[in-house]
């Protein structure tokens, strides 16, 4: 851990607020993009991501700063997401109808502002193989979506993921390789 | 199918398995020549093996999503609702200090009043020292006479 990071860390916990917003500035997309892609639903990925940096500023004290902060807030961010999914899944309530496509829109919001795009066309189709990636992650089991995301989203290392998950080295392998595999199948015609 | 096929089957699956390593480059270096070989005379596992370069290429070609903005006045908004403003007040030391960390201090703090107590001469809890009894009173005088 970097000297500013143990400060940071001492300030929140003596509940200071701007210690707080310091924080959540400095990690807000990395938990969101983490989120979004777990759950692929934005309006589900920043009430998580809320989640999360509220369980962070209440439980700051027990983390013993053995391991870096960042793959401690994953850690947490991870077992929210996994949460979620199994909420969701309790509740029926996995519409993919109503899986969020950013990508549609900023296309369709870049054209309407008239910003250039030099091949419209590719664009389109990037954003479509993106809606259609992200559909596929998110049919993937809960433990084999975890390994995709944290390796092939968020670049993690395999000894990170190990970190982060409390899974053994082969498992995060096993698990990654039925992972892509799963993804190959479902997007073979796209590939 | 005969036993070939069935071998070659086996073959096919075994270097399937390895595949997701082999293009992460952390495959042992013996497997990773096993692996290259049988690639070299295979077309369906180059096939696969191209499936799997380019799925890992299109995850990792994903947008980075951006937080709304408004994200950090939420958790913040909602710290300050869910503990009435309290969240963010200064830690007294009592919040500071675990609870159980205190109540052993204050025994043994307790238990060290009680054994200086005990072992001082004055305030002491001890029972006092019994006196030696005295001798009995038989009218004769103390002070013998001349």
């Amino acid at each position: 851990m970097t000297l500013r990071e143990r400060l940071l860390l001492r300030r929140l916990r003596d509940r200071d607020e701007r210690a707080f917003r310091e924080l959540v500035d400095e990690h807000r997309d990395k938990v969101f993009n983490l989120t979004y892609r777990m759950l692929g639903n934005r309006a589900e990925a920043e009430d998580v991501a809320q989640e999360v940096f509220i369980s962070v500023f209440k439980t700051v004290d027990s983390f013993r700063e053995e391991s870096k902060f960042s793959t401690w807030l994953y850690r947490v961010t991870v077992n929210h997401c996994k949460n979620r999914i199994k909420y969701l899944a309790r509740r029926h309530d996995r519409d993919q109808d109503q899986l969020d496509d950013a990508v549609d829109k900023t296309v369709a919001a870049a054209i309407g502002t008239g910003i250039p795009m030099t091949r419209p066309d590719r664009q389109l189709e990037g954003a479509q193989m993106e809606k259609l990636l992200q559909e596929a992650i998110s049919q993937l089991d809960e433990e084999h979506r975890v390994v995709v995301v944290l390796r092939d989203i968020e670049d993690l290392s395999i000894e990170e993921i190990c970190e982060i998950t409390g899974l053994p080295d082969g498992t995060v392998k096993s698990r990654l390789h039925r992972a892509r595999l799963a993804l190959r199948k479902k997007l073979q015609r796209h590939l | 199918m005969g036993p070939a096929d069935g071998d070659t089957q086996t073959i096919h699956e075994e270097i399937e398995a390895l595949l997701s390593e082999y293009v992460e480059g952390t495959l042992p270096v013996a497997d990773t020549e096993r692996v290259a070989a049988h690639l070299a005379g295979c077309a369906g596992c180059r096939s696969a093996e191209a499936d799997e370069r380019a799925i890992r290429a299109q995850l990792g070609s994903l947008r980075p999503q951006a937080a709304p903005a408004e994200l950090r006045e939420q958790v913040t908004d909602t710290i300050h609702r869910r503990s009435a403003g309290r969240f963010f007040a200064r830690r007294t030391l009592g919040d500071r200090v675990p609870l159980g960390l205190l109540l052993v201090v204050a025994l043994a703090m307790l238990l060290t009043i009680v054994a200086a107590l005990w072992a001082s001469a004055t305030g002491s809890l001890r029972d006092p020292p019994s006196r030696p009894e005295a001798p009995p009173a038989t009218g004769e005088p103390v002070v013998p006479a001349p």
